[in-house]
């Protein structure tokens, strides 16, 4: 009986993502890459990810578990994590080859005006990444921030902007929306020092 | 014809037919382990009646308890025990048998 994907666990797991310290991370994420890019910088698409992913499980330990707790999901969860985890990292990579690619043809497709609407791909596939992200952590938030960053990609290269500013865009967008939920969760959860389990 | 007997009607558990305790075990089931403040969110449960819950469910071998420290705060790790489980698949069948037996 213990350790099955019952619709219990279902909401016990999608409870644990409800804090929003993950979609600050990816928030900020965005913006940083989308701002990095702005000032000519495209090597912020691998090396902000490389210093924030690793940040997030002691910001998590900090700020997340001495409010909401901690839980240990089993082993068929983890499993299948694992195995999601995998398809989100593959999306990543592919993102972010397409994006270093698009990056370093920009000056072509600045001379094209036909092809301006590329500008919004990096944006666009950072979408399909959050919409696995949602599959992942089964959270609506996610499928929402795909929304945006498909929103903002597209409606960002029709008015020429730049991948780098579609992006700063988006992750702007998100960063709002994931402080408000992370700031809600924090006022909701306070910490009690010192108490007696 | 065969005569009912008492022992024909499934007995429950009144240490698990208890809500707090049953919804107590029902999370515990459901995951692998959990510490003393997930359960308290999860739960609802003031921490005085979380507290007294897991200890008669420790006292009859339903849940182990791990004492440790994080960032020098305690932390009191519960998880399913084996009879827990059985307990629990045990209650379960009985409880079916008995709510079967109610009219629609």
């Amino acid at each position: 009986m213990p350790h099955s994907s019952t619709s219990l666990e279902q909401k016990i797991y999608r409870h644990y993502w409800d804090d929003g310290l993950l979609d600050l991370f990816a928030a900020l994420g965005v913006a940083l890459i989308g701002a990095s890019w702005m000032h000519g910088y495209a090597a912020a698409g691998a090396i902000v990810p490389a210093v924030l992913v690793p940040l997030w499980q002691p910001a998590r330990e900090r700020l997340v578990e001495p409010r909401l707790g901690f839980v240990e999901f089993s082993d068929t969860r983890e499993r299948q994590n694992r195995k999601r985890l995998k398809l989100v990292l593959y999306l990543g990579i592919i993102a972010l080859i397409a994006a270093l690619e698009l990056y370093f043809q920009r000056e072509l497709l600045a001379a094209n005006p036909g092809l301006r609407l590329v500008a919004g791909l990096p944006a666009m596939l950072l979408a399909v990444l959050a919409a696995a992200t949602a599959l992942l952590i089964a959270s609506a938030r996610f499928l929402v921030y795909s929304g945006v960053l498909l929103a903002v990609g597209s409606v960002g290269a029709w008015l020429g902007w730049s991948p780098g500013a579609i992006m700063a865009a988006g992750g702007a967008i998100m960063f709002i929306a994931a402080s408000a939920v992370f700031a809600k969760f924090l006022r909701a959860n306070p910490v009690e020092p010192g108490v007696r389990e | 014809m065969k005569q009912l007997a008492a022992t024909d009607i499934p007995e429950i558990d009144d240490l698990l037919h208890e809500p707090a305790r049953l919804r107590l075990l029902a999370c515990l089931a459901a995951v692998k382990r959990a510490d003393f403040t997930f359960l308290l969110n999860l739960s609802g449960l003031s921490r005085g009646n979380l507290s007294v819950q897991m200890s008669k469910l420790s006292e009859a071998k339903l849940v182990s308890i791990e004492k440790t420290f994080r960032d020098n705060r305690p932390r009191t790790l519960y998880q399913l025990t084996k009879q827990g489980t059985d307990a629990l698949r045990n209650y379960k069948r009985n409880m079916m048998t008995i709510l079967s037996a109610l009219p629609d």
